[in-house]
């Protein structure tokens, strides 16, 4: 049977397909990006270039025509079949990675989990380690004037 | 619609615009600035909201064609294996810049004598030595006095503190024996200036939220409007207009109604930097100047020069924590002067960069293969997150007139401004020059500790510098302005930005930009009696 909805709309597929990309960590102390409700914020980036949108779009149909039912699957399966495709379908990785990794990577949940300050840099700033001062007497004595 | 005329008319509010509206309001003219761009808020910034690695790869993007805000014009750059990149707004690229602030040093202004190849420039280290200094001084600079590198000279405050990057890094070309010194920088180390010093939110190339890091905006500007200059923003120059004298006598221009505007003016002065201005010299074109404006040595848009930049990263076991000022922290000329015998001429600096954040070493990691989809993502991310440390080699490119700017056939801006078309192509030269900063910049961060090491030959997104494309010269056949910023065939245009530089050495190039800005209006107020003779 032929889905009737493009899988990019398809937010349960694009969940489980996320969650193949960024799994849930071991300790569970980080969730899979599909499941940290990412999907739908990777799919407008992923659909604000046509060429881009269409090429992803592609590649997840052959997916969804791999495993009629790719979100029932278990990780290892889903791994194996997103690789396959990938290997015809390379821009499927190569697109969807950058969205997905600034849209995780800056999720607090995501944050808290890898200790990390859920804040943005300004206004609080960040301490860094001062100049060793053996370095600056290397440069002293090398110094011209 | 006719305004009145004044006696200075400013094209761009960027890095040569900002000091030279500042200086030239001393000298009894009235002084006005047309910017295309609009006023910058901080709090607009990415900085300020968690998003900020997304923000800054997207609406904060250097490059104009991803960025395609209404304020930036498109640029036709198709197969150019370096993209340009700018800003347009009050302040202009110093907006996103890094603030890395080498000067060029004085071999720079004597290529052709010192190694036969490009040519001289007409003006010297030493007469635009007083210019670096005060530029420092109305920049904010840190950096340590004493870099054999240079002549001797003191930045105003001092170094920003290496971090955990610099001193592993320093350590490893301290063991190699090579030069390497604090990063002269312009960002401030201390409070300056009603500024407040650096806290290290780390990607100063999407905007400093803080104020620490100088863009004109915040150095220049403010005082250059308490003397008298009007800066009218959202307002796109079309062409320079001539009278019958054949001088310049003001433009058109579009305001930020999108109505066609006239200006007259005296002096019209150019400071849209190596693209914008032979753009807009080509645009110029007329009856009297059929190939565009102050072009009759046919240079106008040729010798367009970038620094072709490598990037090496390396992995490191012990922890770095890499915010703080993304770019400044230590630099090396270690291969900056000529050695035939490494296979090419000329030479590159190294600037050593921090670390990336979350989501940016997550891409990082994963370009470099050390960060897979799926299965272990988590647990290579966490090897390379904090543990790396990265520089990049600025090598140094040599003018050729088939490097160029030229108007596209096609392109327009929402004005309806014919678009810039970018055609170039790597040297040979520049190929070996990038393959030698490649190689011997992952043998530093191997003597630094780094136990895993990759480059890049060249850096697509880095197209900062823009130079070389109305380049300065005493011969009207060879040049396109005089030694001091005056164009050889239009008697009251000048030029102040990158396009006037002969050569581009293998340093970031805004100190020099800015020193020449406010070397030309020197020379302006000291010749203003016979200023066009």
């Amino acid at each position: 049977m032929v889905n009737s909805i493009s899988p990019l709309d398809d937010m349960v597929f694009m969940a489980a397909f996320l969650d193949t990309l960024i799994p849930p960590s071991e300790g569970d102390d980080l969730p899979g990006a599909g499941t940290l409700g990412l999907a739908p914020q990777v799919v407008t980036a992923i659909t604000s270039n046509d060429r881009i949108a269409s090429a992803v779009s592609a590649a997840l149909e052959v997916i969804q025509e791999q495993a009629t039912d790719y979100a029932a699957l278990d990780l290892d399966q889903r791994v194996a079949i997103v690789g396959s495709v990938a290997e015809d379908h390379p821009m499927l990785i190569s697109s969807v990675i950058p969205p997905l990794y600034f849209a995780y990577y800056q999720h607090p949940t995501v944050l808290m989990g890898l200790g990390l300050p859920t804040r943005p840099p300004f206004p609080g700033g960040y301490s860094i380690d001062e100049t060793d001062p053996d370095l600056l007497d290397l440069l002293s004595a090398k110094a011209s004037s | 619609m006719s305004d009145d005329a004044v006696g200075v008319l400013i094209i761009g509010a960027g890095a040569s615009g900002g000091a030279f509206a500042w200086s030239i309001a001393d000298a009894g003219m009235s002084v006005l600035c047309l910017e295309q761009g609009p006023w910058m808020k901080q709090s607009d910034y990415p900085t300020n909201n968690l998003d900020w690695e997304s923000r800054a790869a997207t609406e904060f993007s250097p490059n104009p064609n991803i960025r395609n805000r209404e304020s930036d014009y498109p640029v036709n750059g198709i197969g150019t294996p370096i993209k340009p990149l700018m800003f347009n707004a009050v302040g202009g690229s110093t907006i996103l810049w890094a603030a890395h602030f080498p000067r060029l040093t004085p071999r720079d202004f004597r290529v052709r004598t010192d190694d036969g190849v490009a040519d001289d420039w007409p003006i010297d280290y030493e007469t635009l030595e007083p210019f670096f200094a005060l530029n420092d001084q109305m920049m904010g600079v840190s950096g340590l006095a004493g870099d054999p590198a240079y002549p001797y000279h003191e930045p105003p405050l001092p170094p920003i503190p290496f971090g955990a990057t610099g001193n592993v890094v320093a350590r490893g070309f301290e063991k190699l024996g090579w030069h390497w010194w604090p990063s002269d920088s312009a960002i401030i180390s201390r409070d300056y200036n009603d500024r407040e010093a650096c806290i290290n939110l780390g990607p100063c190339t999407s905007g400093c939220s803080h104020g620490a890091k100088a863009s004109t905006d915040i150095t220049y500007w403010p005082i250059a409007e308490r003397k008298g200059v009007e800066l009218r923003t959202g307002c796109r120059v079309r062409e320079i207009t001539i009278g019958e004298d054949g001088m310049a006598d003001g433009v058109l221009y579009y305001d930020a109604d999108g109505v066609l505007q006239e200006q007259k003016a005296e002096i019209v002065v150019l400071a849209s930097n190596g693209i914008g201005t032979p753009r807009l010299l080509l645009n110029s074109a007329s009856e009297r100047y059929p190939d565009g404006l102050a072009n009759s040595s046919g240079l106008v848009g040729k010798n367009l020069m970038f620094h072709p930049y490598a990037q090496i990263r390396g992995v490191f076991d012990e922890p770095l924590f890499g915010r703080g000022p993304l770019g400044c922290s230590i630099w090396s000329h270690e291969f900056y002067k000529t050695d035939r015998s490494r296979g090419f001429v000329r030479g590159y600096s190294y600037e050593i960069s921090r670390g990336l954040g979350p989501a940016g070493e997550a891409l990082y990691g994963n370009g470099i293969g050390r960060i897979p989809w799926g299965p272990g993502h988590h647990e290579a991310w966490s090897e390379i997150y904090n543990h790396t440390a990265g520089m990049v080699g600025i090598t140094e490119d040599l003018p050729d007139e088939a490097n160029t700017v030229t108007l596209d056939p096609d392109l327009t801006d929402s004005n309806g401004i014919p678009a810039p078309k970018i055609t170039y192509e790597l040297s040979e030269n520049s190929h070996r020059m990038l393959a030698h900063a490649e190689e011997r910049g992952q043998e530093a961060l191997r003597a630094a500790g780094a136990t895993d090491t990759h480059s890049l030959h060249v850096m697509e997104q880095a197209g900062w510098h823009l130079m070389g494309t109305a380049r300065m010269g005493s011969d009207p056949k060879t040049s396109v302005v005089n030694g001091w910023g005056r164009a050889h065939d239009v008697k009251n245009l000048f030029i102040i930005d990158g396009s006037i530089f002969v050569t581009s050495g293998g340093v970031n190039p805004t100190s020099t930009i800015q020193a020449l800005a406010l070397y030309v209006a020197d020379s302006i107020k000291k010749n203003i009696g016979n200023l066009f003779d």
